[in-house]
């Protein structure tokens, strides 16, 4: 009902959003772009040159394919695959933290300029909820941070599951999700004096 | 802001009961008057047994307060106003959070998540050792951790507990039965299906020598025969079909459940498997005379008229390789000595070739793995020549390679130590050594024309064992496909549950959101996880580059041993 947007000069892709039964950390697929212009840098796109592109290259390969179906059903796969990948595209992903209940992690997907189609979530109740940690992560010469939830399932083994898998936001906004999370499942309200990064 | 768990089909107003531990969920709403009448109910409920049971699993159920629904509300969701009970201070607003009560007859639950066994292990460490050693993580960790369970156990119990009190409302001085069996066997069959048992288990565990001597005969067999292991794990099947599904007493639903799918997926596998058999048997009886022409015309020449071909090719110096003409001649001479005597036999079974097909049809007509299961019976008995050939031109080769691995050390100057399993520097007499260097020359001059004819067998034996696999596959693939699992969650998702999430959709009058309580199906790799474990261990055992080890190592190729697939 009350939907906020905590950082809004440097991430304003990350809005908090108040219901009464729990609280949604919203991080959209777009962010802004590094170099201080303030331009948007979209990150699921409704449509681009190369699909442009698409019907040209058909019109020409049409007179070939039209007379074996196996072109055809190539063709038609091929097309098939363009629109799948073209729609299901990451819209925006979310951590949802019921206070007593648990926190769900959820990654819709869609159009980019429609509703979400397919909406992908994990409920972890929150005794199975061992931690919620930023964790360090090496790719080639860089480093990523990301976020974790360490839970145990049922048979008692430690697993982990990353929140905002495939946007990976950067660290600031992790930060904030991390406070939140930490402030509200596990009542430990973290002091901004002791972050040193 | 406290939530509490309200029951989706529920919009009428009265005093509602249910849980307040863990968290607060309600299960019914009692059109009565007054809070002591459901106590008073509930109580009555609670002294019952199958109260005792619910009690066991969810804990006490309790009045919680009474609620009224405003008759303007026209949501999709009840929005009740409730006002608790006293002895707490409910002044917080409520939110609601949605869950469906499901009947236990209909075998549709709530479950925290499948019984996944032993993925991430590794992780599994890490995280373990990384969460012992974290000093930040002040708070100790929560010694209730099966409060998940008692909720789902509570969200799933709430309508046989509002079926137990609405049965002793209405009658409130009879006993209270159970609410529901399904499956309820009449008693004849029961005295039937015992009788089968107690046969089946006397001639399982008695000591008599009439009924053991065929037993043991049946285990010897089985180690050779698939036809044997099929109709074992076939009986073993029916069996268990034929015990049926016990009525589990108040409703563990997710056992129950489990039995339920287990009982027909057994059932739809045999049946599946019959009328699969039923139509090859179609085919096999059209199809007589051409399967029988082609078999006779073409097996023939190629396992011996071929064979022998290429063992005279080889014989007389293949492809310019010069070959030791007495060693050559020797082999080739007894190679075909064998298969000639084979033929022979051979010959006398190609007039029970017709009888062989009628026992082929009639295999099929029991199911499609028993018609595979002969197959591959028949593949091991038709090549059994070039089993024997290759058994000894395996032991020939493997000897050769021992004695020329040790002749090499002596070479060196070493000595395999056994003592120890190493080489250590050994000083030989010079006779030892003459003698050794003669030998290794022998073996080394002897070696090209043994190898020839290993590699020769070891190639037909390779090429019968991958057949042979892709039967095996074949016939575990048929007796294993999950087939009702997958048809199950294609049908009803919610009655193979593989974990819970809430689902959150803005309600009507647009301001606000429901939360409701939702089921995720099982995953596919559950479904198919005993299938992929199987798939694992066959390829283990039949994997391209261990055959091409052992075959140069000259260690013998085997087919899977029996326990590895029909567990």
């Amino acid at each position: 009902m009350q939907r906020t947007r905590p950082l809004p000069d440097i991430h304003p892709e990350l809005s908090v959003t108040e219901w009464p039964s729990f609280r949604e950390y919203r991080v959209e697929n777009w962010r802004l772009a590094r170099d201080g212009s303030g331009s948007i840098v979209p990150g699921a796109t409704s449509w681009e040159w190369i699909d442009l592109c698409l019907p040209v290259v058909f019109s020409f390969i049409w007179s070939r394919v039209r007379g074996s179906i196996i072109l055809c059903a190539f063709a038609v796969l091929a097309v098939a695959f363009i629109t799948y990948c073209r729609c299901t595209q990451v819209l925006h992903e979310s951590v949802l933290v019921f206070p007593t209940h648990g926190i769900q992690l959820e990654t819709h997907r869609g159009y980019p300029l429609l509703k979400p189609l397919f909406v992908s979530r994990r409920f972890i109740h929150v005794s199975f909820l061992e931690d919620f940690i930023i964790n360090e992560g090496l790719r080639r010469w860089n480093v990523r941070y990301y976020l974790a939830a360490v839970h145990r399932s049922s048979t008692d083994t430690i697993a982990i599951d990353v929140a905002f898998e495939n946007i990976l936001p950067y660290f600031p906004v992790l930060l904030e999700v991390y406070q939140g999370v930490q402030e509200l499942m596990f009542h430990r309200p973290t002091n901004n004096a002791h972050i040193h990064i | 802001m406290t939530s509490v768990f309200w029951p989706s089909d529920v919009t009428r107003s009265g005093i509602c009961y249910g849980w307040n531990h863990p968290e607060i969920c309600v299960a019914g709403v009692l059109e009565v008057e007054e809070e002591s009448h459901a106590h008073t109910l509930l109580q009555h409920v609670a002294h019952s047994t199958e109260g005792q049971a619910l009690i066991k699993l969810c804990g006490t159920p309790r009045v919680l307060g009474c609620c009224a629904f405003s008759s303007l509300m026209r949501a999709s969701y009840p929005r009740p106003d409730i006002t608790m009970v006293s002895g707490q201070s409910w002044a917080y607003p409520t939110t609601y959070i949605y869950y469906r009560r499901y009947n236990t007859s209909s075998l549709r639950f709530y479950a925290l998540g499948p019984n996944e066994t032993h993925r991430f292990e590794i992780q599994d460490e890490y995280m373990r050792s990384s969460l012992k050693h974290d000093f930040s993580n002040t708070t100790t960790s929560p010694s209730v951790s099966n409060t998940g369970q008692i909720m789902v156990n509570q969200w799933n119990s709430a309508k046989t507990l509002q079926q137990l009190i609405e049965h002793k409302q209405r009658v409130p001085t009879v006993a209270i039965q159970e609410v529901n069996t399904p499956l309820q066997k009449p008693p004849k069959y029961l005295a039937i299906n015992k009788k089968i048992h107690s046969t089946t288990d006397g001639i399982k565990f008695s000591k008599s020598f009439f009924w053991r001597f065929p037993s043991c005969v049946f285990a010897f067999l089985s180690e050779f025969s698939v036809v044997v292991q099929q109709t074992e794990s076939r009986a073993r099947k029916l069996r268990h079909l034929l015990r049926g599904v016990h009525s589990v007493p108040n409703g563990d639903v997710r056992l129950k459940s489990s039995q339920y799918i287990e009982f027909y997926s057994t059932l739809w596998i045999v049946l599946n498997d019959l009328i699969i058999g039923i139509a090859l048997r179609q085919l096999l009886r059209q199809d007589r005379q051409v399967l029988m022409q082609f078999f006779v015309l073409n097996f023939e020449d190629k396992a011996v008229h071929k064979l022998r071909q290429v063992l005279l090719w080889l014989d007389s110096w293949p492809g310019g390789l010069k070959l030791n003409t007495e060693l050559s001649r020797f082999y080739s001479h007894g190679f075909m000595g064998l298969i000639a005597l084979w033929h022979r036999s051979f010959r006398t079974i190609i007039h029970f070739l017709p009888m062989l097909f009628s026992v082929l049809e009639l295999g099929s007509a029991f199911g499609v793995t028993m018609t595979l299961a002969m197959v591959c019976d028949l593949v091991c008995v038709f090549m059994a020549h070039i089993q024997l050939c290759y058994l000894v031109s395996v032991t020939v080769y493997d000897h050769l390679l021992r004695l020329v691995a040790s002749l090499w050390n002596l070479f060196r100057g070493k000595r395999h130590n056994v003592l120890r399993n190493r080489t250590d520097p050994w000083e030989y007499d010079v006779d030892q050594l003459l003698l050794g260097t003669m030998l290794f020359t022998l073996v080394a001059y002897l070696f090209p024309t043994v190898l020839v004819y290993y590699i020769l067998f070891a190639t037909m034996r390779v090429s019968t064992i991958l057949v042979y696999a892709s039967l095996e596959t074949a016939l575990a693939f048929m007796n294993n496909f999950p087939l009702f699992a997958l048809m199950l969650r294609v049908k009803d998702p919610q009655r193979s549950p593989g974990g819970i999430y809430m689902r959150v959709e803005p309600s009507k009058d647009g301001n606000d959101v429901d939360v409701c309580l939702d089921s995720h199906p099982l995953p596919l790799s559950v479904t198919f996880g005993q299938y992929v474990e199987l798939w694992k261990r066959l390829v283990k055992h039949y994997h391209p580059f261990r055959l091409v080890w052992y075959v140069m190592s000259g260690q013998v190729l085997d087919t899977i041993p029996r326990k590895y697939i029909h567990n």
